[in-house]
């Protein structure tokens, strides 16, 4: 039976964590930059999920598409920052984003204090018992939402020309240019994304567990995690990822013990990066 | 490197001043602090800017704090046992990292931070778990000195490098790992004994640090912090020469300490943020860049 | 015996194969041309001999010992210098220290104190003819300078075999007659040299003997003047001057 909870539990873990790591991905993409910082977006979109939750009684649902859409503004402060940097080395973009990172977290400390909070909502209690497993109202929520954002990305990237434009953008920008491609607009786009999706599952977060400003951190891990494996510009890639992470870590929980769940996170990394050798024979392609 | 030696003067200076216990201790904390910042900056000559200098920090402060508290040693001969270790586990870090370039070499000093912080966390009956170590040895009243006296170790090591090959080696590293391999450059072993001294300088701050505060717990002694201000402090101050990351330790932490945290005790750490933000944005060679752009643009080091 | 033995080395990346069971073999002071269109595994060839790439299958033995699967450092220290196809030089040092890093590592037959490699690196600035530019930052330098720097460094490095991936790509005739010139004088002063080009007529001057690939195979291999006659050749150049 834990077995069974955790296959269950795990993959609807892993469709949010899919979700999580979608806008990470799409940033990653057009900007060529780990975005340290996305853990601190999905903690802004929590924060405006959270005050409309307790000023409005939103539910997660509406927070998530209200706090989405004022994340994706993100997008302009963030290709601001990133056409002013100088020199813009690979290192020093992510320096930034690291930068940013520890901005976001204090200033959310100074708005919003080092309190826990948890977003509250009238179905929270229901739960659904699938095989004898118990899945709780949230959790389930946060999984659709996740499947179904992923399943609208996938087609827009997939099926749409702005969306095969951004792909295109995502692999090679130069060419994308070359061909015709606003590459620039196109950034934009990919940051709104990233930024949006960020934010729109925030709120979904704060279902799930505690929020306070310092839990960014292994949000930014599962993202970064999830983009290595599943790859950039491929939604499924990041739901199949984001899926097994999520059983393996409930895989984790249950035969070792909570306090393990982070060793699995960080020790994945570390070992998704063994295979990231980059440097000469990558980039440098020309004959 | 003058301005290095200029900075080590300073730093004993003020370490014989007879301050009060609040400034000594801080000074204390802020000449730890800065031998950090030096470790990372010997690192990052070789091109390896690590994001996880904490798990050196946190490494060398346990083993000292065990080796004093549990084995009876003198804090002396703990504190080298702490470089010791983290020299140690140095080894697997950079079996695990060297092979990687730019940012997956930085995530993966990350990532290893983390993973020796949560087995520090887990190994209850050797660390105490989360609940830590506490009323370790004093560190003695001398040990001001280590900070100012693991600076002028690694100046030496500095000028060891200038004046041997193995110094125009490393910057060939850094600038074009390849081309640098193809001219004879035994990359992986440099950087091998590089990674082992600066982890072995990181650790040694820690320990220092362990007895300075007289309790450890995993969560304070591998925090992301350890790592981000090294990183910060080394970067705002300038990585060219030596001295950029001692004066970027020490401008950043007093800044900190005596005037923002006694008036902005909350969002301190904005000064971090800024600080960094500040260099990527529109300072790129640091302080020390500016003191050479008003020096008539030669090089200072 | 041949200073370099190359024996049935293949290499494909993915799907693509770009070398197939390539075997030839350098006999000490030879001066070998390797000559293929664009994408015929050149560069690929020269990376595995020096260590940069894993060879999917075959061997490389130079001097009698076999080097394939050593470290690129290990296989300079051997006495194998190179340069790139793609000038690589280090950006923030002044000429003199890029040729420096070759001097003070370099070959395992001599390890010089600095002082010393800074005469051998003076030395190798002034085979070139670039001893006028050492204190010049290396970014400053025109592509034909670069190119002769690259040598200056490969040289500094005491190599017994030099591989050169195309050092005249990109320069005006005179500098291509300039970077000939030299390759004969180091010819004469005992350095093994295998030259790539894609250009035949450069190419086929200097040479001793030719090396033909196309598409990762060997499809020539004899003198120059037999060679750049040979059918398969031509037709391998075909619509390429
Ligand atoms: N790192 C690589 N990954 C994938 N394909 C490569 C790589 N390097 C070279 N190739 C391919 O191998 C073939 C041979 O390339 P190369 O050796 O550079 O040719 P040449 O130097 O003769 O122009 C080409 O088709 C090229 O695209
Ligand atoms: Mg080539």
């Amino acid at each position: 039976m834990p077995l069974l909870e955790a296959l269950l539990a795990g993959t609807a873990q892993g469709l949010f964590y899919g979700l999580l790591a979608a806008g990470f991905a799409i940033t990653f993409g057009v900007a060529r930059t780990f975005n340290l910082a996305h853990g601190e977006l999905v903690l802004l979109g929590a924060y405006a999920g959270l005050w409309l939750n307790a000023s409005l009684g939103a539910g997660p649902l509406t927070a998530a598409a209200v706090a989405g859409l004022a994340l994706a503004l993100w997008a302009w402060p963030a290709q601001a920052l990133l056409s002013r940097i100088t020199p813009a080395s690979e290192l020093r973009v992510l320096t930034l984003t690291f930068g940013l990172s520890l901005l976001l977290q204090n200033l959310m400390l100074l708005s919003f204090s080092a309190d826990y909070r948890f977003l509250d909502w009238e179905r929270a209690e229901v739960v659904w018992r699938p095989l004898g497993v118990s899945l709780g109202a949230g959790r389930l929520t946060a999984a659709a939402a996740g499947a179904g954002l992923l399943l609208v990305l996938h087609l827009f990237l997939q099926r749409t020309r702005p969306g095969r434009a951004l792909r295109a953008t995502c692999q090679d920008a130069r060419a994308a240019g070359l061909m015709g491609i606003p590459v620039e607009r196109m950034q934009l786009l990919g940051l709104a994304l990233g930024g949006g999706l960020a934010g729109a599952a925030g709120p979904l977060l704060a279902t799930l567990q505690y929020v306070s400003p310092t839990v960014g951190p292994p949000l930014t891990v599962i993202a970064l995690t999830l983009t290595i494996a599943g790859g950039v510009g491929r939604a499924d890639g990041l739901a199949l990822a984001g899926v097994l992470f999520g059983i393996v870590e409930s895989l984790v929980v249950a035969l070792a013990g909570p306090a393990w769940r982070e060793a699995w996170l960080f020790g994945a990394l570390l070992l998704l990066l063994q295979g990231r050798r980059t440097g000469l024979l990558r980039g440098r392609r020309a004959s | 490197m003058r301005g290095g030696w200029a900075l080590f003067g300073c730093a004993l200076a003020a370490s014989a001043l007879p301050w009060s216990p609040y400034h000594r201790s801080l000074l204390t904390t802020g000449l730890l602090l800065a031998l950090l910042t030096a470790s990372w900056h010997l690192l990052a000559l070789g091109g390896r800017l690590s994001f996880g200098h904490a798990a050196f920090f946190g490494v060398g402060a346990y083993a000292s704090a065990l080796l004093a508290s549990r084995a009876g040693l003198s804090v002396w001969v703990a504190l080298l046992g702490g470089a010791l270790a983290a020299a140690a586990a140095a080894i697997p870090v950079g079996a695990l990292s060297l092979h990687l370039r730019g940012p997956y070499f930085s995530l993966a000093t990350l990532a290893a931070a983390e993973v020796l912080r949560i087995l520090a966390a887990n190994w209850t009956s050797l660390t105490g778990g989360t609940w830590g170590l506490v009323g370790l040895p004093p560190l003695p009243p001398q040990g001001a000195l280590v900070g100012a006296g693991g600076i002028g170790a690694l100046l030496l090591v500095h000028t060891l490098l200038a004046r041997s090959r193995w110094g125009v080696a490393l910057a060939a590293i850094r600038q074009q790992q390849e081309r640098a391999e193809a001219l004879g450059v035994p990359s992986r072993p440099l950087l091998f004994a590089t990674l082992l001294t600066s982890a072995a300088f990181a650790g040694l701050s820690g320990a220092a640090y362990a007895h300075h505060v007289r309790s450890l717990e995993p969560a304070t002694a591998f925090s992301l912090l350890f790592s981000i201000l090294p990183l910060i402090m080394a970067l705002f101050g300038g990585t060219s020469s030596p001295a950029g990351p001692l004066l970027g330790a020490g401008v950043l932490y007093f800044l900190d300490e005596l005037l923002l945290q006694p008036r902005f005790p909350a969002g301190h750490q904005l000064l971090y943020a800024g600080a960094i933000l500040l260099v990527l944005l529109g300072l790129p060679e640091g302080l020390v860049g500016i003191a050479r752009r008003r020096g008539g643009g030669r090089g200072a080091s | 015996m041949a200073l370099l033995e190359v024996h049935r080395l293949s290499k494909a990346f993915g799907g693509l194969t770009a070398l197939r069971a390539v075997s030839f073999t350098v006999a000490e002071r030879e001066l070998l041309g390797v000559i293929g269109p664009n994408g015929s595994g050149k560069s690929t060839l020269f990376h595995i001999i020096g260590g940069v790439l894993r060879p999917s299958s075959g061997t490389v033995a130079f001097a009698g010992e076999t080097i394939t699967g050593r470290q690129p450092w290990e296989i300079c220290r051997l006495g194998i210098g190179r340069t790139p196809q793609i000038p690589m030089v280090f950006p923030g040092l002044t000429c003199l220290e890029n040729v420096l890093v070759g001097a003070a590592f370099g070959s395992r037959r001599r390890r010089l104190p600095v002082a010393r490699a800074r005469h051998e690196a003076i030395a190798a600035l002034e085979t070139v003819g670039l001893a006028d530019l050492a204190a010049r930052p290396a970014p400053r330098l025109s592509l034909g300078q670069t190119r002769l720097l690259e040598l200056a460094m490969a040289l500094a490095s005491a190599p017994r075999l030099l591989l050169l991936d195309e050092p005249t790509a990109g320069l005006s005739p005179a500098a291509v007659q300039r970077v000939l010139q030299l390759l004969r004088g180091l010819r004469g002063r005992g350095v093994t040299i295998v030259l790539v080009d894609h250009k035949l007529r450069a190419i086929a001057d200097v040479a001793s003997r030719l090396l033909a690939l196309d598409r990762g195979e060997v499809i020539a291999e004899g003198p120059s003047a037999e060679v750049t006659r040979h059918p398969r050749v031509l037709e391998a150049y075909l619509g390429e001057p």
